[in-house]
């Protein structure tokens, strides 16, 4: 009788391998379907502001949510943060006993205001009498007093808006109205019958958005777009930059594009910033005729996480770049954390690294780092490089050390370097008035130098005194500040440096005038004898500014050399001219040329919230812009 | 009153040398001068870069911010790319990031549109500057400083920097200044890698660097602080 093995039906196979990845499937797409909680809302009239993020509405508003019925006389909304307030013989009927997070509600009344935030929403009653009476959740009384109430007349103030008379909102902030009217430029248009805004998924919307048209003197005119794609199995963001320059006599290229974009495939919730399956990003440029196209895998487990990234890149004429890329870090170790990383470019360019914190002394931020490369593509190279770290934060004062080796194995040459910098914590005095900050320094460094070697050593010490200045008589102000710096050097370069400030200023409410008056001095030892030097200069400057409404802010400077005399003025000014009409510039005049150095004007208007138009001109480059850009 | 004072005894005597060999009045070194002290809220990683009017800061978080040279009054701000290495070239600016993209960004420094987006294949630019029409380049890959053509991507090997912690790069009259963040030095190179010399910085934690048209050296801290030095 023949012997034979029996294998499973391959149909078997197949189907349960299909089972086994449509349960895996299942598991990673499929999550508990949440019944958002809604709030259906009514009145009189509401108005929808054109970014579909604020509404107000007036008359007869009653308001109904599972727990909750409420009725007043005048809402303000605002979509985004999902909060409100309902003003005028507010009147709140309990539909439940029990609030949304399940404590006992505070029960129905009359009140003059209530706020609510969130959805299922929390609740605070206000009545004003002569005292002001709060009840409720109190810990919202913050978010009450910060709420910013928007008028009818600055929601159709925009280019656009809606109005409707019922609408409900659930808490994905989607909102769905019945019979719409849009108002655009102020004038009713055609009427909706069914309006919805998924406005928390807005940003997961698949669209394509126009950026920008921008004429410059060197890039000629360019139309720029913006895509996103959202779609099951693929989410992307794309740019794409369309250019012309031929029209303009402009350099080559001609004409082309530019795109970039980043795609994820597969993505899903688990698709977090560690754990993508597959991810790519893209370059075209058909100007330079080059790409770049990188692919990312990676995943992280309990005790590991790996990435694997491939880097094709190439270019008109010349040979195309591959290198793959593999990491790994392993976790959950109790005294290390070591991660390994190797790249290999296909050929015989290939790097490996081996690094980990040490986890010796919890305190001791200490990291250690090794790396191999060797390249032999284009050009030769094979190095090794050797790096620690070390950090450590007491009470009393912080450390910070580093040390590197590196060899270069072609050359056969050898850099070293170590540094520890000490500092203490900062010093203050006279009620935090004055403060002194001191810190020390040891640093050793060796390289080749010629045929030799050039080693340094050099301790040093830096003390640093701050003030926030004392006042004087008639409103003035003195700010004095001190820098000492002392290096020792083993080749005979030690040197000590003092750097004096000295602002004298005065304010006038939006003017302010000041005095700044700064010295730097360098001194060091030779022989028996101390030479040095001073430099020293001072700036006038004036300002005026508009803290308040911000509608201008300029500001005149006159800077003084060394022997105190006028060298430069510089001017920076920006004024709000107009509504929505942005004005700036910035001006350098040299004295001693008696010309202007730089001449910039900026103009800046917006168009119905929605159109922005800039402009700029240089007169050091010669050059100007024009650019229009969506808001 | 205290620091009043001795400033007003300093100033009276102030003038460039104001110590000297009395036996050899011109044996007075030629050193590394502080020429003024700006402060600047611009913290951070990020070198600088001067367009022959004012200087450019760039940080890792796409900040990319244009300030006066004479008193560190910001200018502007623009949102571009994330970035450590910044260079004015050819009127653009071109941003890199040492976190590893073989890509280089080039900004209008007008309007602050990305004009440009160049993929530098097996160079990964982390810090920049220019040198007559090309780029000198630190590549993160290889830890070497490579001249660039961006018109043909061509990329000559210059030399090895392995072993610096770069906080930035410029050129100062046809050699290289090169930041170490871990010893706080500015290296001055030639464009064949040999060391020039060497200076400490002014202050503790060096980043970024930049030359104006008078030669003048700025070092931006990472405390926001920058000295406007002389070289000898």
């Amino acid at each position: 009788m023949e012997k034979f093995i029996k294998f499973p039906c391959p149909n078997r196979i197949i189907r349960l391998a299909c089972l086994i990845f449509l349960a895996v499937l299942y598991a990673g797409t499929v999550s508990p379907i949440n019944a958002a909680e809604s709030m259906k809302i009514k009145g009189g009239y509401f108005l929808f502001s054109d970014d579909l993020k604020y509404l107000y509405g007036s008359a007869d508003i009653l308001i109904k949510s599972k727990s909750v019925a409420l009725s007043g006389d005048v809402i303000y909304l605002d979509v985004e943060r999902l909060e409100g307030v309902v003003y005028g013989n507010v009147k709140l009927t309990l539909l439940s006993n029990k609030t949304a997070d399940g404590k006992d509600a505070v029960g129905s009344g009359t009140w003059d205001a209530v706020y609510f935030n969130g959805l299922p929403a929390r609740w605070l009653k206000i009545s004003y009498s002569d005292v002001l009476h709060m009840d409720g959740d109190l810990t919202l009384k913050k978010g009450f007093s910060e709420f910013i109430k928007k008028t009818p007349e600055m929601l159709k103030n925009a280019s656009l808006y809606y109005e409707f008379r019922e609408f409900s909102i659930n808490t994905d902030k989607k909102i769905k109205a019945k019979i719409v009217i849009p108002y655009m430029m102020g004038m009713p248009t055609m009427p909706l019958k069914k309006f919805t805004v998924n406005r928390g998924k807005w940003e997961d919307k698949t669209m394509v958005s126009f950026n920008n048209v921008n004429y410059s003197g060197l890039d000629g005119l360019s139309l720029s777009f913006f895509a996103r794609l959202r779609e099951k199995l693929l989410h992307g963001d794309y740019d794409l930059k369309l250019y012309e320059r031929k029209l303009f006599n402009l350099d080559e290229p001609k004409r082309g594009f530019l795109f970039s974009g980043n795609n994820s495939f597969f993505p899903g919730k688990k698709n977090t910033k560690n754990n993508r399956l597959l991810s790519f990003t893209t370059l075209l440029n058909s100007g330079e005729k080059s790409f770049n196209l990188v692919f990312a895998h990676q995943l992280e487990g309990k005790y590991f996480r790996y990435a694997l990234t491939q880097t094709i890149s190439g270019r008109r004429a010349l040979p195309t770049f591959f290198e793959f890329r593999y990491d790994l870090m392993l976790k959950g170790l109790k005294l290390l954390e070591p991660a390994f990383n190797v790249t290999h470019n296909l050929k015989q360019s290939y790097s490996y690294r081996v690094s980990t914190p040490l986890k010796l002394i919890k305190k001791l931020n200490l990291n250690v780092n090794w790396q191999r490369k060797i390249i032999k593509d284009n050009f030769l190279s094979d190095t090794s490089d050797f790096s620690t770290s070390l950090g450590y934060n007491a009470s009393l004062f912080s450390l910070a050390s580093n040390y590197n080796y590196s060899r270069n194995l072609l050359e056969a040459s050898v850099r070293k370097n170590f540094s520890i910098n000490m500092k203490l914590k900062p010093l203050h005095f006279l009620d935090r008035s004055i403060r002194f900050d001191i810190s020390s320094v040891y640093m050793f460094s060796e390289l080749p130098y010629g045929d030799q070697t050039l080693t340094r050593i050099s301790p040093g010490i830096t003390v640093a005194l701050r003030s926030i200045g004392a006042k004087l008589p008639l409103g003035f102000k003195l700010v004095p500040g001190f820098n000492f710096n002392h290096l020792w050097d083993n080749r005979d370069e030690s040197f000590t440096d003092f750097n004096y400030t000295l602002a004298l200023s005065k304010e006038i409410g939006n003017f302010s005038a000041s005095v700044d008056y700064a010295l730097a001095s360098r001194y060091r030892a030779e022989n028996f004898w101390v030479e040095g030097n001073n430099r020293q200069n001072l700036n006038l400057n004036f300002s005026f500014i508009d803290h308040h409404n911000q509608n201008y802010s300029l500001l005149l400077r006159l800077y003084h050399n060394n022997q105190l005399a006028l060298e430069n003025i510089s001017f920076t000014g920006k004024v709000n001219l107009l509504k929505d009409l942005n004005f700036s510039s910035f001006l350098l005049y040299y004295n001693k040329e008696n010309k202007f150095r730089t001449v910039e004007v900026f103009i800046e208007k917006i168009f119905k919230k929605k159109i922005k138009i800039q402009g700029g001109y240089s007169l050091a480059l010669k050059r100007f812009f024009i650019k229009f850009l969506t808001q | 009153m205290l620091l009043i004072l001795p400033l007003l005894v300093i100033i009276s005597g102030c003038k460039d040398i104001v110590f000297n060999n009395p036996l050899d009045p011109d044996a007075s070194r030629d050193v590394l001068q502080i020429i003024r002290v700006l402060d600047t809220p611009l913290g951070g990683k990020g070198d600088i870069a001067f367009d022959g009017e004012k200087f450019w800061k760039i940080n890792p978080y796409g900040n990319l911010t244009a300030f006066d040279q004479e008193s560190g009054t910001i200018i502007r701000t623009f949102y571009t790319s994330p970035g450590t290495g910044v260079v004015f070239f050819r009127d653009e600016i071109y941003l890199c990031n040492e976190s590893g993209e073989n890509v280089l960004m080039v900004t209008d420094p007008l309007s602050g549109d990305t004009n440009n987006r160049i993929s530098m294949r097996d160079l990964f630019p982390a810090y920049l500057t220019s040198v007559d029409q090309t780029l000198l380049i630190y590549d993160a890959r290889s830890g070497g400083l490579f001249q660039y053509n961006p018109d043909s991507g061509d990329a000559v090997q210059l030399f090895d920097l392995s072993g610096i912690d770069i906080g930035g790069i410029a050129l100062y009259k046809g050699d290289l200044l090169i930041t170490d963040k871990n010893t706080d030095s500015l290296y001055r190179y030639s464009l064949d890698g040999n060391v020039q010399d060497v200076f400490s910085s002014p202050a503790a934690g060096i980043s970024g660097v930049a030359v104006d048209n008078s030669d003048y050296v700025y070092l931006i801290m990472m405390d926001g602080k920058i000295y406007k030095v002389s070289l000898p």
